[in-house]
Formats: structure tokens, sequence, C-alpha cells
């Protein structure tokens, strides 16, 4: 297969701007009159706060402290989207009222005239907090006689749900071979480069409120705006412009976001809050944190039988914005891409006193692949095949597409409705040099490769906007209802506008990241940037060349049919341009053109709506591990990614995406871990504790393009940001699993837990007899 | 993250260091040098100074120079300049191959010798390497100068035996006897972090000399291990299993005790087989 022929890369139109540091995030945002904000955390997992005095800082200083009891708006609900039906409520108030249920946790905002006095003055401010016994772990809120956290948590749990098909339980007992074991996947954190920022300006006689934000989703954060402050839609822009990274920390709604808001209006200045990496580490939301029970079974041929799991997801004190979504994925992706005739997965959501959960790449998908990615390899040991082979066995084929899951995701019965993934996979173990054997290196150290496959989701949330506009000079504006975190949407929308419309690229703009800019938007997440914002493009493009062409006709005085549009003149079919091009078209369109009629502008506008708004796709990574068994140290030598991406809007962009996501991914499953001790305290409220991977952890990453076309949208795409992440963990791990003990499973305890530290190695090597 | 009020002083001299860092009325003062231990502290409100002292204005405590058989490094050497300067490469070899592992360009541009040594993190390079090597510490005050040996300087973990007043202004290393043998090995979770274990041995006509840190509070000189092996001993994997059962391991989110113990015995075996013929 080779890839896309446009997929041309041309550079990205961003970069120049975004390398030279010109980007304009939240924190470079600077208004006359602005004041700056502290929030006052909880210091306490769980705690009554019996009371707050703001006096001695408001004496010293403070311009305002506000507290739960000083937002009007204290009970209203929150603006969700889609919404589990099993959720047993438990949301946040915007600030604490009676009562903290993780470090962190919002208490109070004192306002100052700069962040250092701000620092200051918020150390005067008393808060009286009675503590509560901490649940600092699911073992904790399930102990007979734990304080519950919320009324509706009975049994501190705040959902519960069942995903089955057939009968798993007949199955399993009828199999030849059986594999099961219990999987956790640590509690992670997104960690975007910028942190979270807002700076608030309310206009008191206009009744606006503008403020610029470092969001994913500024649509939804308007609708919640303008709800919760019971302000017209029309009057609250939002403006994230530049967002330094969102990784799924920014996809909904934060309380601070409200609250600063309410602090111009009460205060009539702009305020700014820019959140420091403490608090980031603290306050915005954690991932993953789920353990998977999970029991597999196949026949004597290698087929599977069954699958059976419980899915626990250590879910913090409250659910947040964006509900349970990651414990609908990772309970909902265990099949993977296999054919499981039977299987029940019970997913459950526990209330500890721990930030709240929330997406972060891959939501889900990594914590499912981890555990039967691994299970798979055991199932091969006990069955006597290869673990490659065995994955061959089951794979879902291009003759069971449409393969339903058998599982839901927001209440959608999930579909693979295209792609080759055992073309993929043969590709994946033949590239990449893949081989199950073990190489005994002459310094003691083992070379040993591991695998995993994947299926992946992408572009999770229906509709998106744009609008295109031509101007009088021939120059095109794309404007989106989508954000850019460096993406490079700037470039692949303009690429899709240029192409579909008959364009120069240079004489594309891109504008997206402000809520004035078109009706309706809902941002980037979810990988939906090329399925529903580069649709939304080009369907916004296609109107408008036949727009054009339309009134090409008129002025041509031909069948608009014969008509086509290149470099931005207007063609005869078989002939050369004509006389028109589009700055002609537009100037006759537009007001006191010969042809105005009632427009302002040559534009078009479209909102691309999927009827399958999931898109499936498979990847399958591929890694050598380089053990010393002494220690438990390894490194990754070596590391490949089988990806399929549909159509390739901007190859270059499609690279930087997967091999981003793949050191995400192989960072997590390699170091970050946000680590609580028995008390609830977070022990990694540092970079130097939080650790991410950085260049010389991470191998070059070999990189294999298989290219099938999703049949989900007009351009053939498939989401690219999130697969990176998704196997890592079990192609890591299976590569150690068999440097440990090629043959034997008593390591399998060991190596059950992410991120893989050397020390957790090395308890698996000591296990193992080694 | 940001630090709370101080007031900031660059002196032009020793002197006015020594001068400014003489408290009165139970002010803390504290010198600065690269900042990059100090400044996160001071975000965070974990350290609280009234006054800053900058060191950054006195060139004449930073240099590289030979005295006879001793290297003398002034306190506010860049740590980037351990890396660079043949001297050092030449005369203190064993310093060289350490001061690899040490944090990342970024910061050892910018840090001093002098600050690391100070800072006394237990996992820290240059510690250890002065301790292995038996360099001595200069602290110079208003009093006088006095001359630590670097073995007794390290107290506790980032606790120091310097005085309030005092001002570390250099350290002086012994230079390596001509066909000595060096090794270093640590362990990190990552490129550029604090070691969980790092090793260092230099072994000589003068005998054998070995540190290890990371491990326990202070880094450790095994000096038992160093006799048992100069007197011949026969079997060296018990006598660095001794040597290893008589620490007090650090236990900490990134390695516990024991497996800090299990590193250490791996990491001296290995360093063993590089420098013993």
């Amino acid at each position: 297969m080779t890839r896309t022929d446009m997929a041309a890369s041309p550079l990205r139109k961003e970069d120049a701007r975004l390398l030279r540091g010109q980007a304009r995030c939240v924190d470079d945002v600077h208004l006359d009159r602005m004041l700056h904000a502290v929030f006052i955390r909880s210091p306490m997992p769980h705690a009554e706060i019996v009371g707050i005095d703001g006096s001695a800082a408001l004496a010293a200083g403070a311009a305002l402290v506000l507290t739960a009891a000083d937002l009007p708006f204290i009970d209203k609900p929150w603006v969700v989207r889609y919404w589990h039906p099993k959720i047993r409520n438990g949301m946040p108030k915007f600030l604490a009222t009676d009562r903290v249920r993780y470090v962190g946790e919002p208490v109070a905002l004192l306002v100052a005239e700069d962040r250092y006095l701000a620092e200051d003055l918020a150390a005067l401010v008393e808060v009286d907090y009675r503590p509560l016994p901490p649940l600092a772990s699911v073992e904790d809120a399930r102990a007979p006689g734990a304080p519950i956290l919320h009324p509706e948590w009975d049994g501190n749990v705040a959902a519960a749900f069942r995903l089955e098909q057939g009968d798993a339980d007949a199955a399993l007992a009828g199999s030849v071979h059986l594999a099961k074991g219990r999987f956790t996947f640590g509690r992670q954190t997104p960690l975007p480069l910028e942190c979270r920022g807002v700076v608030a300006d309310y206009d008191a006689d206009r009744g606006d409120l503008t403020v610029w934000m470092s969001t994913q989703a500024h649509y939804n954060v308007r609708q919640n705006l303008a709800t919760v402050l019971g302000l017209p839609e029309y009057q609250v822009r939002v403006i994230a412009e530049d967002v330094g990274g969102g990784f799924g920390a920014k996809s909904r709604t934060y309380a601070e976001e409200l609250v600063i808001s309410h602090a111009s209006r009460v205060l009539r200045r702009p305020v700014k809050w820019i959140e420091d990496r403490l608090e980031n580490l603290q306050a915005t939301t954690h991932s993953r944190g789920v353990t998977t029970e999970i029991e597999i079974g196949c026949d004597a041929e290698g087929r599977f039988t069954g699958l059976r799991a419980s899915v626990v997801l250590d879910l913090g004190g409250y659910v947040f914005t964006s509900g349970i979504m990651t414990a609908e994925i990772a309970g909902a992706h265990l099949p993977n891409c296999y054919r499981f005739p039977h299987q029940q997965i019970d997913v459950q959501c526990v209330g500890t006193n721990k930030t709240p959960i929330a997406t972060y790449r891959g939501a889900g998908q990594p914590e499912a692949v981890f555990p039967i990615e691994s299970l798979v390899d055991r199932l091969a040991k006990r069955a006597g095949l290869a673990a490659a082979e065995l994955r061959r066995r089951n794979l879902v084929t291009p003759a069971d597409l449409p393969h339903r899951l058998g599982t839901t995701i927001a209440g959608l019965k999930v579909a693979a409705e295209s792609g080759d993934f055992p073309a993929l996979f043969e590709a994946a173990v033949a590239d990449s040099g893949y081989s199950e054997e073990v190489q005994d290196l002459p310094d003691g150290r083992r070379l040993a490769w591991g695998l995993a496959a994947a299926i992946e989701a992408s572009g999770l949330v229906n509709f998106e906007t744009a609008n295109i506009r031509i101007d009088g000079a021939g120059l095109v504006t794309v404007f989106c209802g989508m954000t850019t975190q460096g993406q490079g949407q700037p470039t692949t929308y303009a690429q899709v506008c240029a192409e579909a419309l008959g364009v120069q690229l240079d004489r594309v703009a891109v504008r997206m990241g402000d809520t004035q800019l078109v009706p309706f938007g809902r941002g980037a997440f979810a990988s939906r940037g090329a399925i529903f914002g580069a649709n939304a493009v080009l369907g916004a493009a296609q109107a408008l060349r036949d727009k054009a062409l339309g009134c090409a006709g008129q002025l041509l005085q031909c069948d608009p049919g014969e008509l086509r549009i290149e470099e931005g003149r207007i063609c005869r079919a078989g002939a050369g341009p004509t006389e028109i091009d589009l700055a002609a078209i537009a100037q006759a369109v537009g007001p006191g053109g010969q042809l105005f009629s009632g427009d302002a502008a040559l534009e078009a506008q479209y909102v691309f709506k999927s009827d399958q708004p999931v898109t499936y796709g498979m990847t399958v990574h591929v890694a050598q591990v380089s053990l010393d068994p002494r220690t438990g140290f390894f490194a990754v030598k070596d590391y490949l990614v089988a990806h399929d991406a549909g159509r390739v809007l901007n190859a270059m962009i499609v690279d930087g995406q997967i091999v981003g996501g793949a050191v995400d991914g192989i960072g997590g499953a390699l170091f970050s871990e946000l680590l609580y001790d028995g008390e609830g305290q977070l022990l990694t409220g540092s970079l130097a504790d939080y650790m991410v991977a950085t260049a010389p952890d991470v191998p070059r990453l070999r990189l294999v393009h298989h290219e099938t076309r999703p049949g989900t949208n007009p351009l053939g795409v498939r989401g690219i940001g999130e697969g990176g992440t998704i196997a890592p963990g079990a192609a890591i791990a299976n590569a150690l699993s068999r440097a440990i003990d090629p043959h034997g499973s008593a390591q399998e305890a060991g190596l059950s837990v992410l991120p893989l530290s050397p020390e957790r190695v090395f308890a698996a090597c000591r296990a193992a007899g080694r | 993250m940001k630090p709370a009020a101080f007031d900031y002083l660059r002196p032009a001299s020793l002197d006015e260091a020594l001068a400014a860092l003489v408290a009165e009325d139970g002010r803390e003062a504290r010198p600065i040098a690269g900042g990059q231990s100090l400044v996160p502290l001071m975000n965070l409100r974990l350290a609280l100074p009234d006054l800053l002292v900058d060191l950054n204005g006195l060139p004449e405590l930073a240099g590289i120079r030979l005295a006879g058989d001793r290297v003398e490094i002034g306190a506010m050497t860049r740590q980037r300049c351990l890396l660079e300067d043949p001297l050092i490469d030449e005369r203190v070899p064993l310093l060289r191959l350490g001061m690899a592992h040490v944090g990342h360009l970024q910061t050892r541009a910018r840090g001093t010798v002098g600050g690391s040594l100070v800072h006394a993190d237990p996992a820290a390079e240059l510690p250890l390497l002065m301790v292995t090597l038996g360099a001595s510490i200069r602290l110079q005050s208003r009093r006088g100068l006095r001359e630590v040996p670097a073995a007794d300087f390290f107290v506790d973990a980032m606790e120091t035996g310097i005085a309030a007043d005092e001002i570390l202004v250099a350290v002086s290393v012994p230079v390596a006897p001509p066909g000595s043998r060096h090794a270093f090995r640590e362990l990190a979770r990552r490129h550029g972090d604090f070691a969980i274990v790092a090793v260092a041995a230099q072994c000589g006509p003068a005998g054998l000399a070995l540190g290890v840190g990371g491990l326990e509070k202070v880094p450790r000189r095994c000096t038992g291990l160093e006799r048992a092996l100069t007197a011949g001993a026969a079997d060296r994997a018990a006598a660095v299993a001794d040597e290893v059962a008589c620490t007090e391991p650090l236990s900490d989110l990134h390695a516990g005790a024991a497996y800090r113990r299990r590193l250490a015995e791996v990491l001296i075996g290995d360093c063993l087989a590089e420098v013993l013929r």
C-alpha cells in the first residue's frame, strides 16, 4: 500500500510564529487595570470546612476574597453534554462549600495587584478544617464503615454498569486454555506545557464578558459561563487562540474558569489567573488510575471463546464535567481488535479522596489495551502458540466488516467498518524484525521483542462548523469552530480548502479558537480535528466552489458545469483560463457588484455531521528492550508503530502526531505515576517526581503506514492524535516479560502494574528466579 | 509558585559578601550562586531568605588551577567547566567521568560546584566525588578561613557543616596518581535525573578509594571495603555484601531501601571489576 498521493507536506503555516515564541497564550494577555488571582486550595484530602476568614487578607490589601458563600450561582448545575445514565451525581461545586474531598480542591479565591502579593495575602486567609478519615485508595473506599463521599454514592460507588454480549461464563467454562490477571494502570496526568489559565474581562456597561483561556473546548466553556453566570450567550466570548497543549486535560469546563469570570464581574476589572505547575499536578484532572481483572479463553485451535472482566476506576472525589468517559472506553475496548463472541465486562467508578479523573490522550484505550494485550501473550504461552500467531487467529478480518465490538460507548453500538487489520499486523511484524527469541548479550543483558495490537477510536464527538469567505482580492479565510493546541490545523485546513476550492495554499488563512467566529463549534479533543474539522472545511469549500462557479457561469454566460477553478482562476473545460478569477467573483457578489443579491461577501458555511460518529482504525506497536536482570533497569532499544491514518492530509504532521503520541505513551509506560501516601497526600507535586519521557529515554521511532479509507467521512481520514499512546504499555511489558522469562509465567505478577519502574521489573526478575 | 519578598545584594567583593552574611536581628541571609536548587525552593516557599547575597559578581571565586599535587576549583566554577577543562580530564579524570551524569546542559551551564556541595542532596554526584577523592572544602568567614575534609563536611541529607556566616570559596582535590584507574557507575530513572545509586572508584599506587552516593543520607566512603580488598580479601563479592549490609539506605518514591542496597551491590561490583586488575 502506498500513501496518499496528495500527501505533500507543506511546512506548517503556524510554526514560524510558534517557534519564535510569538504564540499568544493566556499569560501573554496584558490588559489595562488587570488584577491577579490565586486560588486557596485544600491542603487536606478529606475534611469539613468549619469556617473561612478572609478579613486579615482584605485588611492587608487584597482586592477581593471569594468563598462559596459569595457565589450567587453556587447551586446552579453545570452544562454537560453526553452523560452516562448510571452516574450517581457527585459533581463539584464552583468552590468547596462545607467539605473538601481532595488535596488541591479550590476553597477560596483571592485577588490582588500582582501574583506575588496575592500569594503573600493568601497565607492570611484562615480556613478552619475538621479532618475526616481520608479514602486514599479504592480499598479504603470499599472498607466497611468507610465514610461516604457523596450521599448518592452508596458504597462510594459513583457509577457502575455492565457491558454484555452472549454468555461469557459458559464460554470460559468450555474453553480449552484460560488466562487471567489483574492489571493496574497507574494514575497519570496529561501535563500540557502551558498550564491552565484565564483572563476574564467583564465590561459592566455593555454587559459583555470576554475570556481568554487555555482550553480545548471554548464553546462548552461559553455555554457554562452564560448559563451559570446568567449572561446571554451572545454576550460571552471565549478566546483560545494558541493553546500550549491540552491532551484531554482541557477538554471540558473547570470551576476556576467560572470563578475568575465572576471575580471580574464583581471587581469590574480584568482578572488573570495562571495555574502554576504545583496546582497543575494537584488540581488539573488526572487520568488512567484503572485496575482491571480479566480472564480470557480459547479453544484447542486458539480461537478466542470469551472475555470476562471487572474494571475499577479510582475516580477521585468528584465526577468531572466530562463524566466517566475513560471508564466507559476502558471497558468497551477490552475486546480490542479481536472476535470475542462472548463478553461480560463490569465497570465500576469508585470515589476516593484524590483529584477527579477525566480524559488524557487515548482516554480509556491505553487502559484497555494494557490488560488485554498482556493477557493475550500469557494465553499464547498456555496454548503453546507464538504470541503473534494467537493474534493472527483472532484478528478481525476484512470479511468480518462491519465488525461490532459488542460493547457501547456513549450509548452507541460501536463498530469497525473499514481497514485491513491482518495486513497491518503482518506489516508491523515483518518491518520491525519482531522475533520471540530472546538474545543473551555477553555482558549479561538480554534483548527481547514484544508487541501489542490495538483498535483505535477517533472523532468521537459529532458536528463541527466551517465558514469560508473570499474577499475582493481573492484571498480566502477559513473560520472554524475548532481550537488548536499545535496539531497543525491552520495548515491542514488550508490544504483541504485550497485543494477543494482550487486556490494556492498561500492564499488561504485559517482562523479558529474564538467563539465569535462561527455560531457553533466544539473544539479539538477526541481525535476529531481531521474527521470533523477538516470535513467541515471540505463541505464549506465545495459549497463555496459551487457558488463561485455558479456566479462565473452568469458572468461568462455559460453552463457552470463546464467551468472549474485552478489557482484561483476560472477555467473552461478543455480550454485555458478565462479572464475571471475568484477576486472578480467576490467583487461581483458583494455590495455594489453586478451579481449582488443581498450577500455581504462570497462565502459559504457548512456543519459536518457523521452518521457513524466513531471512526475505527488499528495500530500495532513493536518494542525491543534490553534488560539488565541484575537490577531491573532496562532500555527501549527499538520501537516501531504501524498505523492506518486513512487518507493522509499532511504526511509530516501525521508522522509528528504519531511519534509525539508514542513518546507520550512510552513515558507513561516507563515513568509517569501520580503517587499518594496512605493519608491521601499527593507525593508527586513537582516534575522532579512526576516524570515524563525526555529525548534520551526514547529510541528513534520507526513508522509503518498502512492506508485504507474509512467510509465515515468524505475525506476518508482517521484521527491520529491518540494512537501513539494506546499500545506502548503492553508492547514494552510483553518484551520485558519475554526477557525475564521466555517460557515461564512466574514473573507475571510483577509486570502487571504500569509504569514499569525498575524496582517493579526487578521484583519480577526475582520472582522468576533470575 | 512565587517567592516571598526578599532583599537582594550583589556585592563587588568577597569581604562585602561576608559582611552581608553576618546576621542582624535574626534575619536570614543566604548566598546565591547558580540558583538551580535555591530558586525552586524559594518559589515553593520552602526557603524564605530575608536577604539574597548574589555571588555572581565575584569572578575571583571561579576558576580551576593546578597547585602542586592538588587541583583547586573555585566555588563559582560552573559545573560545565569541569567537563570542558583539560586540567580536570588530565589530573582528576574521575571527576570528569562523574560530571557527565550531572543534570542537563542547561543546569550545568548555570549550576556551580560550590552550590551543589552546600545543597548536599544525598543523590548528587559532586558530593560523592569529593568524598571519594578525599577533597577538602574551604570555608571563609569574617572570622577566618578553615578547611574541612569532604568526608566531614556532609552531616545529613541537605545539611553540611557550613556556618551561617561562611561562604564555601573553593574545593581542593588531590590529583590522581599516575597509573590510576577510575570508574563511575550510576543508575537513575532518566538521563540527567538525580542518582538512585551512584558509585565512584579510583585505584592507584596509593590504594583503592570507593564511594557510594544516593544510598544513604550522605555519600559513603567505603573504607571497610577498601581495607578488606587492600588486605587481599579472597571473596570480593562477600566483601561488597558485607559493606552494603552495614549501610542505612534511604527509601523514597523512586526506590525502596532493600532495592537501593541491591543496586549498590551491583554497581560496586561493576566498578571494582573495572578498576581492580
